[in-house]
């Protein structure tokens, strides 16, 4: 039953659930929960299924008909290779463990089975993402897990914050969208002839590398250039860009924290926001062709990304927006690791940060339910006594995330670091600054709201076993997971997923040999000493709360340095900047819409030559209408006559 | 001659003359009265089954000293119109203005498919003739059924005089035709034609005269401008099942003698001509005037009426470009257009039928009392817009129009985006009703429609919905199927 050949099924379960939640089930929560756990269950173990049978490298690929017209032809199906396989075991356990936790974190939302339809619709839009065999069918996806997102983003549309929060995450996407669709259709027009004549899956994964070669060696398409396959990768980057939360397109991303808790944490950190990283892993092929720039487009972006966010989390009191940053920073690097040539590190780093990125955000809301929906951590503090479970796993995932030696974010995130020391030196600081602001804002979230005394005037209380269970069955991933692709297993993730990309990590390089070759080399200290100082100057500031003068050191901060700490605090303006060139736009268009569309469109043609203009060649047709059987017949007769007097005439 | 094959060939046929013969007989009686449209029905049925096994075994034949040719052309048709009139006549056994006087109805209605389908198979201009006769009087019959209703008697005139006229132009070309080549069989006739032209003694004049009365014969049938004047009138007169009768019967029959007279006898460039400016009037005229009649609040009935005059004149392009490709288009439009007008009639019926009024706007927020039979009105409208809600009007409308466009002619492109400017024309009436059905507020008429039906109207309800389901399923998964038959089924004229 759970065989390769059917995986497919994978994604069916959910939209069954999906669809039967929304026509029959959703007056019972228990059926309605019930059935969404339960297809999600049934699809991890069918992705366990396929993840133990599938030997070798060969991707097996089936597909069927999706459009066809003339020898046009389209392609639905599924893709099993490792990448698919690594993910599909990611979203489906992080969308179990989710879906398990809902129930304790919606049990009194009155939306609670429309909660689990939208969970289950999304886990399908996702699965189907991650098993698309071409750009096509990822595109369909892609716009579906948006549609989702937004869904999920404005549950709670009753607030105006929810409702502004899911229109922009949905603009913003659409601006990404539009580039992905873009590139999708110039990357289309240059290679259609070779889809058509040889009837390959159009934009297929498998052959998307030896087909643009082909184009490219018969010169229809070219390397460099305005449109060229660099600015096509480009384009179809910033539909990742957009669903990754890459700069300047991550705004929407910490509005999206309006959404519920579980939302933030399935889809806003461990699965939908990857799905840029997975994008790119996918055209890696193309973006990687001799000669293209894209690669270091992508790679500029995802360090710019990473640093910048990790600025803004300094300063931001809520802690799921803190969280939100975090995220943004963490897919920044994933990003940036893509772009330095080594899509399987960004692989590695993401599934490990959907592990412990899930975690920290359903912790983050295993605390807003204990201290009764409060989200500011200035209202928090001291915690760690009223809720021990929530506590230990969430300082397991802030070790996890800053790289506390020998978790799993450590091996990750080492690997990012150690493949800019090999091929961009700039990138490589940028990495490693961040880093250990990393591991300071992510100390500093667990400080302000674990450690210390408690500030807030509820009554905090431990959440009960579907909140902490999901907590503590995380907590082991993000431990034990980063071995998977450690020296000691010998890269055993990045070879599995080698084959994909076809480069070849170097191997036979024993787990001691490269400890010792690191330990030889500056940036094997860097990330860990990085990680000491973040960790430090958070003890020092948020726990001892040393004193520069007679000043705490933020108030000493924010004095000295005002600029940068309200730039920290109002994102960098980047929200005003957008206002101000959208409002630039917005005076252009109206100017335009104005001349064009009021007075010529909508007066001249619409009304004018439409409305008017039909009419009055109606009225005057309508005359020889006129009901008289005597005008009938005089027509009939007169028309024949007519015609033959005219042909004759000629 | 083999009475085994010709009772073979005509089987269909044989059992709508039994219908008929039966329902004659049980009209006699008062007690057996009621059933003549189950055994209209059954009859009708059967004749499209036997249609479709003569088609299934690709029985090809042609009868009676060659008047009467049982090609797939003929088969196709016959079992599409014996099919409509199948739910037709279900539609009329619960209509009132006929059950005023239910027994005659269904023999005459049966003749008149009779002749409609012998149309499709006719080989010889006196078969032509006879069968012509035979639908064109059963239909002036039928529109003046309603005996009490002056618009019914109204109409039934003005068929009747106009029809007289083209008849007596049929028999002039008649005539002309026989006093030029001493023959009336399709095919002798277009021998001698041909061996005339060679030796360059075929008179032209006499011929042009032929092309134009046949050409304003086939006109009148299809309502085609500018003979069209009687269709609206007509068409909002007569009792609805007739309406339904003559918007679609009716004109597939005009349009199969019309494409095998043209392809099998002879054709030439002022035939084409003629259908070119019979397409452009008809499309100009019947969506124009049909905006006007939408915007002025008249009546549902003459709305479809203008709508099936632009129908026709968009299947004229087909039939004017004549090449291969888009008389196959024409065909697979002709079957979509039958379903969908057959599907919009029937629902017009039954509203008239709950509301007692043809009156557009006694319709308005009709969706409030009646959801289906709505959903199933503007299922059809848009079908009849060509939207591709379910694509096989739109499917259809494309082929009609990219032939029309690829045909190599010049004025073929002209037609085909005079056919889409007029398509678009349409759209306004066509969504306007939609609108005024599903979104306006609730009319007094409406208001007073009880919840549960006066009289019974399930078998309406049961036709519109095979015509529906039809579409849908066509639309969905046939359309390749149909596709490939009307492009079979066409290139055996061109062989």
């Amino acid at each position: 039953m759970f065989s390769i050949e059917n995986a497919y099924l994978i994604a069916i379960y959910p939209l069954i659930s999906a669809v039967l939640i929304m026509l029959f089930t959703h007056k019972s929560r228990v059926i309605s929960s019930g059935l969404s756990i339960a297809a999600v269950a049934l699809g991890l173990a069918h992705s366990l299924s396929v993840f133990f049978s599938f030997h070798g490298h060969e991707a097996i690929e089936q597909n069927y008909t999706w459009i066809k017209a003339g020898s046009f032809h389209l392609e639905m199906g599924s893709l099993i290779d490792p990448l698919a396989i690594i993910m599909l075991l990611t979203v489906n356990l992080v969308s179990l463990l989710v879906q398990i936790y809902t129930h304790g974190y919606m049990d009194e939302d009155s939306g609670y089975t429309r909660f689990y339809s939208y969970l289950s619709l999304f886990t399908f839009s996702m699965l189907g993402l991650v098993i698309s065999t071409n750009l096509f069918q990822m595109y369909f996806f892609w716009e579906l897990v948006g549609v989702c997102s937004f869904l999920l983003i404005g549950f709670w549309w009753y607030k105006p914050s929810a409702a502004h929060a899911c229109k922009k995450a949905f603009v913003v996407n659409r601006v990404g969208d539009a580039g992905f669709l873009l590139g999708l259709i110039l990357l289309y027009y240059f290679t259609k002839g070779i889809y058509e004549n040889t009837g390959a899956v159009a934009l297929g994964f498998t052959q998307l590398k030896e087909i643009t070669m082909q184009a490219i060696a018969t010169n229809e398409l070219a390397v460099t250039g305005l449109i060229s396959i660099t600015t096509i990768g480009i384009l179809i980057f910033m539909g990742a860009a957009a669903k990754s939360a890459q700069f300047p397109l991550h705004i929407w991303l910490p509005d999206a924290m309006e959404g519920p808790t579980p939302i933030s944490a399935l889809i806003h950190a461990a699965t939908m926001v990857a799905a840029g990283v997975y994008l790119i892993a996918r055209i890696f092929p193309i973006l990687s062709i001799d000669g293209s720039q894209a690669l270091q487009v992508v790679a500029w972006v995802g360090g710019i990304t990473a640093i910048f966010a990790a600025t803004i989390a300094f300063s931001q009191n809520d802690i799921k927006k803190g969280l939100a940053y975090s995220t943004c920073s963490q897919l920044g690097y994933m990003v940036m690791a893509a772009g330095l040539g080594a899509p399987q590190i960004a692989m590695f780093h993401l599934v490990t940060h959907a592990m412990f990125k899930a975690m920290l955000f359903l912790g983050s809301g295993s605390v807003i339910m204990g201290c009764h929906h409060e989200q500011d951590m200035r209202e928090m503090g001291g915690l760690r006594k009223h809720m021990p479970i929530t506590a230990i796993t969430f300082l397991i995932g802030t070790l996890s995330i800053s790289g506390f030696p020998f978790m799993s974010g450590f091996w990750s995130k080492d690997m990012i670091i150690a493949k800019a020391w090999e091929v961009n030196m700039p990138l490589f600081w940028i990495a490693a600054i961040t880093a250990g602001m990393t591991a300071f804002y992510m100390f500093r979230i667990y400080f302000m709201t674990f450690e210390g005394k408690y500030r807030g005037h509820a009554h905090p209380h431990e959440q009960p076993l579907c909140v902490t269970g999901p907590l503590m069955i995380l907590a082991i991933p993000s431990i034990i997971l980063g071995f998977w692709g450690s020296p000691f297993t010998n890269y055993k993730l990045q070879h599995y997923l080698d084959h994909h990309f076809h480069s070849h990590m170097e191997q036979g390089q024993s787990a001691m040999e490269f400890v010792m070759h690191e330990m030889s080399l500056p940036f094997g200290y860097i990330p860990f000493t990085m990680f000491l100082v973040g960790t430090i100057a958070a003890y020092l500031i948020y726990i001892q709360q040393i004193k520069i003068g007679d000043k705490t050191v933020n108030e000493w901060f924010k004095s000295s340095f005002a600029i940068v700490y309200s730039g920290s605090s109002n994102k960098w303006w980047i929200d005003e900047i957008y206002d101000v060139i959208v409002a630039g736009f917005m005076f252009l268009f109206r100017f335009t819409w104005k001349a064009f569309e009021v007075i010529i469109i909508e007066g001249f043609i619409i009304n004018g030559i439409c409305w008017r203009g039909t009419e009055f060649v109606g009225e005057v047709l309508k005359v020889q209408q006129s009901g008289k059987l005597q005008n009938y017949v005089l027509v009939m007769i007169s028309a024949a006559m007519l015609m033959v007097a005219w042909f004759i005439y000629n | 001659m083999d009475f085994q094959i010709v009772s073979q060939v005509l089987l269909p046929e044989i059992f709508v003359l039994l219908g008929i013969v039966i329902t004659i007989l049980t009209s006699l009686f008062e007690t057996s009265k009621k059933h003549n449209a189950g055994i209209a029905a059954v009859f009708l049925l059967l004749a499209s089954l036997a249609c479709y096994k003569n088609l299934f075994f690709d029985f090809s034949e042609s009868i009676l000293f060659n008047s009467f040719i049982n090609d797939q052309f003929s088969m196709l048709l016959r079992a599409l119109i014996y099919g409509v009139s199948f739910l037709i006549v279900l539609g009329a056994s619960q209509y009132l203005k006929v059950l005023e006087s239910p027994a005659e109805y269904y023999p005459i209605i049966l003749s008149s498919t009779l002749g409609a389908g012998v149309l499709c198979g006719a080989n010889d201009f006196l078969v032509f003739f006879v069968a012509l006769e035979t639908l064109g009087l059963g239909a002036i019959l039928i529109t003046a059924y309603a005996r009490f209703n002056k618009a019914s008697n109204e109409a039934g005139i003005k068929y009747l005089v106009t029809s007289a006229i083209s008849t007596a132009m049929l028999l002039l070309a008649i005539s002309f035709i026989y006093g030029l080549t001493k023959a009336t069989n399709f095919s002798l006739v277009a021998q001698t034609m041909y061996e005339f032209s060679n030796l360059g003694v075929l008179s032209q004049p006499l011929l042009i005269l032929i092309s134009v009365l046949l050409c304003a014969v086939i006109a009148f049938k299809l309502a085609a401008a500018p003979f069209h004047n009687w269709s609206p009138d007509v068409y909002s007169g007569a009792p609805t099942s007739t309406t339904v009768f003559l918007s679609v019967v009716s004109k597939v029959a005009a349009f199969a003698v019309a494409i095998r007279i043209f392809s099998t006898v002879f054709h030439n460039e002022q035939i084409q001509i003629l259908l070119m400016v019979f397409a452009v009037l008809s499309i100009v005229i019947g969506n124009y005037v049909g905006v006007i009649q939408m915007i002025s609040r008249g009546s549902v009935k003459r709305l479809l009426a203008y709508s099936s005059i632009a129908q026709a004149g968009y299947l004229l392009i087909a039939l004017s470009i004549f090449t291969p490709e888009s008389l196959s288009a024409l065909l697979l439009y002709l079957i979509i257009y039958a379903m969908m007008n057959t599907g919009a009639f029937l629902c017009a019926m039954y509203f008239e039928q709950i509301t007692n009024s043809i009156k557009i706007f006694d319709y308005s927020g009709m969706i409030k009392k009646r959801s289906g039979m709505v959903i199933a009105f503007a299922f059809c409208l848009i079908s009849l817009a060509g939207l591709p809600l379910i694509p096989a009007s739109f499917i259809a409308k494309f082929f009609l129009f990219s032939t029309a466009f690829s045909s190599g002619f010049v004025f073929g492109k002209v037609l085909a985006i005079i056919g889409l400017v007029g398509s678009i024309i349409a759209l306004f009436y066509y969504m306007y009703l939609v609108k005024i059905l599903v979104v306006d507020d609730v009319s007094t008429a409406v208001k007073a429609i009880p919840e549960k039906d006066e009289h019974p109207s399930r078998m309406i309800k049961t036709a519109t919905f095979i015509a529906v389901i039809k579409l849908v399923v066509v639309g969905i998964f046939m359309m390749d199927y149909l596709k490939e038959l009307a492009t079979d089924t066409i290139s055996r004229f061109f062989l």
